[in-house]
């Protein structure tokens, strides 16, 4: 089976990761906290008694394109164009600001029709309402009622009366009901607006009506109000239309899932949106849930409590725990604690040599990143050779580590001998070859001692005759290789030169 | 540049490291600057090895191309590398260097240190002592580093290995003197009356005759008109065998028996080029068999110096080939050889003729009662081998090979006495040395 090898390529390092992770962590904390937080108040997104998730699911049922808001300035950027929008704001708790306002105007210009449907006792979404360019108002101020005799004697029993009022609704397309509203406004009309209609008023006056605020203790600033008071209208425009109704605590979850009433208010939302968007097609819904408080799971009161859905209180609690701003600083402020008193406690000597210990471990975990170490040596050259069959013999001549032997003296005499026979004509053992020498120029006695001197170590090679010995075959081969080139040069050849023994030998 | 290659850090890297860490370390005792000091330190080595990660990543992008000029032995050939970087990343500091084939002598610096700039090209010039062959250049090898040598990349190939044929340079000298010998003892001489330049004869004048031929001397003498008669030249059918082993790319650079007889092979090619003789060439390379067919004039002699030009230099390849044996050469050279009486110059080591002596006696008489000549052209292997050595060297080397040398030269003296003309050689002989030789053996 063919082997596959198989090479890791580690495209970000550990290294790389780790200060990734650091950067994120230091962003979160520095970020601080997201608003990981249970809303308690009328929000869609609140599930427990007070919320409106009920109304939320209505509306999903009514309409296929509903968004909640979470932020007025994200929403319109997130919006291109859009043909109708109906825009339901439930009880906020805080005031919109600038930003809010010129976020809503800007949608519902950029919107062919808007609608509004605002059930809110408290009057924050008067802004809103005054932005859009509508006059109705919602006086912001409970009803509260309380009998003559109470009025007559200032025995007030400390708020604890009942803030129920009755209301009765009348709406164009035949709907009619009587329905208590729990800590309910009142809606300011201008009279001589003709595109006002009311649709609901208060009705069946048990006692007087006072409109009060809840932290007053006397009624010095309440006023009387008289039954027909409007506490449902549409007001309408060229192309939009906004229809209020001046309590928001009947459309939050405990009402709309009460067994008994519960019908009868959820009737009540459903006629109003029919009012409102009948008849109109591709309508976009924003439900605003940017305007109420967040809770943080961790500072929760037990009252706080009674009003979450335990399991949305859960998943809060257990995001909020995970989540780096929790527990991040914590650990930092641990670590912090740890080196001022810890090791600052364990004396200059301990503290010099953790110093140490830290910094061994940081060198190795570097060095142990880098990559592996070569010697930096420079790119060996390419060298050019020359190729010999004897190369070997050529490298011990070249380094001086032939020997020379008796051998290579026999070699020397045959090659002499050699070149005398192809010369000459005679070989070197002949003694006519003094003579030819001493005719060809050299010294006769130098040509004799020559002749002798090559004859006779020829035969004491050979054995022949061994008186006086040679003790030193190497020195008389070097001496006999001189004597010999003298004597050839003479011939016009040469042991020593290029031009050597084998051209003449060669014709 | 295809492959991958890592980056490795040296030894600089290391004794930065160990300042950095003493560094930190003095921060303990010291201010904060010693810490920002090592902190910097460890920095600039980060930034130094991006560096050359990119560098080396641009060096392997890097487009070469390579081309060369100078195309005869004896002659000074320019090679030259362009690398053009494509990337906008500078290779400060390529180290570069130059494979090439061991047996091919550079004569100028084949390594160095270049600086290629982003979308840029850089041109590498190198020159070479010009061989017979062929001879494998290239491809380049670089390094890259940061300036501060803290990281080098590993060895990248740069562009792809390519050959340089170098043609054998025939000698003017010799083909002066084949001129001129031709014109006494040529090899074109055929006897025979006819068209040519040379004087065979006089006749008297006949009607019809030109008039320019007309001797005037002859005319003074006798007192009649005689017309010079030319001898006809004859176009010689001319084959050249050639058996190489790795004997014959034995010696030192430009002396051995392979680029002797190139030149041998080429001025004699060129010379009868000029004469219009039919040549071919047949070259045994170990195992291979390269074979030009007979061409007349200067063609043949293109083909076959164009041939010998394109015989690999690489002995070491052909040490463990068995080489062709002078009846097998023959066998496959009789197939390709013209009817006419053909000229077959074999030119062998002389080691290979020693070991096949038997063999090519006998087809000598072969090709002999077939009308055909052959002349052999032996180099001595050992006379080649002891050039380039020291005086007493030299004297050393031929006592310890004479055996082998006396053993040759008996072989070849066989040879002669069957008849046989054989010329030993050795790198003394000039070239219009062997020639004259050859021609003293055809008279």
């Amino acid at each position: 089976m063919k082997k596959v090898r198989v090479k890791e390529e580690v495209l970000v390092p550990t290294a790389v990761t780790l200060v990734l992770v650091l950067a994120s962590l230091i962003t979160v904390v520095e970020v601080g906290p997201p608003r990981i937080g249970i809303r308690v108040g009328a929000s869609p997104l609140n599930t427990g008694r007070f919320g409106t998730s009920r109304v939320l699911e209505i509306l999903r049922e009514e309409f296929s394109n509903v968004k909640v808001v979470l932020e007025w300035e994200t929403v319109n950027k997130s919006i291109s164009t859009c043909r109708n929008v109906l825009i339901v704001i439930i009880s906020p708790e805080e005031q919109y600001i600038t930003n809010d306002l010129d976020s809503i105007e800007s949608i519902s210009k950029r919107c062919g029709a808007t609608y509004l449907l605002i059930a809110d006792e408290t009057g924050h979404s008067n802004s809103v309402i005054e932005r859009l360019g509508f006059k109705s108002r919602i006086n912001g101020n409970l009803i509260t009622q309380f009998s003559l005799m109470m009025v007559e004697t200032h025995n007030y029993p400390n708020f604890s009366v009942s803030y129920f009022v009755k209301a009765f609704f009348s709406y164009p397309s035949g709907y009619a009901d009587e329905l208590y509203l729990d800590k309910a406004s009142y809606v300011q009309v201008v009279l001589e607006n003709t595109s006002v209609s009311v649709l609901g008023i208060l009705s069946n006056i048990t006692g007087i009506l006072y409109i009060v605020t809840e932290t007053e203790t006397n009624l010095t600033k309440t006023r009387l109000l008289t039954p027909g008071t409007p506490v449902a209208i549409l007001e309408t425009h060229d192309t939009s239309k906004i229809l209020v109704i001046s309590d928001g605590s009947i459309f939050t979850n405990q009402v709309l899932s009460d067994d008994v009433w519960g019908w009868r208010y959820e009737r009540l939302l459903r006629e109003s949106l029919n009012l409102l968007v009948g008849g109109s097609e591709d309508v976009l819904v924003l439900v605003d849930s940017s305007k109420y408080t967040y809770v943080d799971p961790l500072n929760m009161t037990p009252q706080q409590l009674n009003y979450v859905d335990p399991l949305t209180y859960v998943l809060y609690l257990v995001a909020r725990l995970i989540h780096p701003s929790s527990w991040f600083p914590q650990v930092m402020i641990f670590i912090n604690n740890l080196i001022s008193e810890l090791f600052l406690a364990l004396g200059f000597p301990a503290l010099l040599m953790l110093i140490f210990i830290f910094i061994t471990f940081l060198v190795g975990a570097l060095l142990g990143n880098i990559p592996a170490q070569v010697k930096d040596q420079a790119i060996k050259e390419v060298k050019s050779i020359d190729y010999f069959t004897t190369a070997t013999l050529r490298d011990q001549i070249i380094k001086g580590k032939v020997s020379l032997s008796k051998r290579d003296f026999i070699e020397l005499y045959e090659v002499v001998n050699e070149i005398f026979r192809n010369s000459l004509g005679i070989p070197l053992s002949d003694d006519r070859v003094v003579s030819i020498l001493v005719a060809r120029g050299v010294n006769a006695m130098r040509a004799r001692k020559f002749w002798s001197s090559m004859n006779k170590t020829y035969l004491k090679a050979r054995k022949k005759f061994s008186f006086p010995p040679v003790l030193m075959w190497g020195r008389k081969v070097r001496k006999s290789v001189e004597d010999c080139e003298e004597i050839l040069n003479v011939l016009g050849t040469s042991l020593l030169k290029d031009l050597g023994i084998e051209y003449l030998l060669m014709r | 540049m295809s492959t991958s290659a890592t980056v490795k850090a040296t030894e600089r890297l290391t004794a930065l490291l160990t300042l950095a860490g003493a560094l930190i370390a003095l921060w303990a005792f010291l201010d904060t600057n010693t810490l920002i000091l090592g902190l910097g330190l460890i920095s600039l080595s980060l930034v130094m090895r991006l560096y050359v990660i990119a560098a080396t990543n641009a060096a392997q992008k890097t487009q070469v191309s390579a081309s060369y000029e100078g195309f005869l032995s004896s002659e000074q050939v320019r090679v030259e590398f362009v690398l053009r970087n494509e990337s906008r990343v500078p290779i400060m500091f390529f180290e570069f260097s130059l494979i090439h084939s061991p047996y091919v002598r550079a004569s100028s610096e084949i390594s160095g240190i270049t600086h290629i700039p982003p979308k840029s090209i850089v041109r590498l010039t190198f020159t070479f002592e010009g061989r017979v062959g062929k001879h494998s250049i290239g491809p380049l090898k670089g390094v890259v580093r940061d300036p501060l040598g803290l990281y080098r990349s590993d060895e990248l190939p740069v562009g792809k290995p390519f050959s340089i044929e170098i043609l054998p340079k025939p000698s003017e000298a010799v083909l002066r003197r084949m001129f001129i010998a031709a014109k006494v003892a040529a090899l074109s001489r055929t006897r025979r009356v006819g068209a040519g330049i040379e004087i065979h004869s006089v006749r008297e004048y006949r009607p019809g005759d030109e008039l320019r031929r007309i001797s005037w001397r002859h005319l003074s003498l006798w007192g009649k008109p005689f017309v010079k008669l030319t001898e006809e030249e004859a176009s010689l059918n001319l084959v050249f065998v050639i058996q190489l082993s790795d004997e014959s790319f034995a010696g030192v650079y430009g002396f051995t028996p392979f680029e002797h007889i190139s030149t041998v092979v080429a001025s004699i090619a060129k010379y009868s080029a000029r004469r219009n003789d039919l040549m071919s060439l047949h070259a045994f390379l170990g195992s291979t068999h390269t074979y030009v067919h007979p061409v007349r004039g200067h063609k043949a002699y293109q083909l076959i110096t164009k041939t010998l030009a394109g015989i690999p230099f690489e002995p070491e390849l052909l040490r463990s080939v068995t080489p062709y044996t002078p009846r097998e050469i023959i066998n496959k050279v009789y197939q390709h050889l013209p009817r006419d009486r053909s000229i077959l110059l074999l030119l062998s080591t002389s080691s290979l003729l020693a070991r096949h002596t038997p063999q090519l006696l006998e087809v000598s008489g072969f090709l002999s009662s077939k009308g055909h000549v052959l002349y052999v052209l032996a180099p001595l292997t050992q006379a080649y081998e002891v050039k380039g050595l020291p005086e007493w060297g030299k004297a050393l080397y031929r006592l310890k090979i004479f055996e082998t040398l006396r053993n040759e030269l008996s072989n070849i003296e066989k040879l002669r006495s069957a008849g046989i003309p054989v010329v030993a050689m050795g790198p003394q002989n000039l070239v219009t040395e062997v020639i004259t030789r050859l021609e003293m053996m055809r008279s």
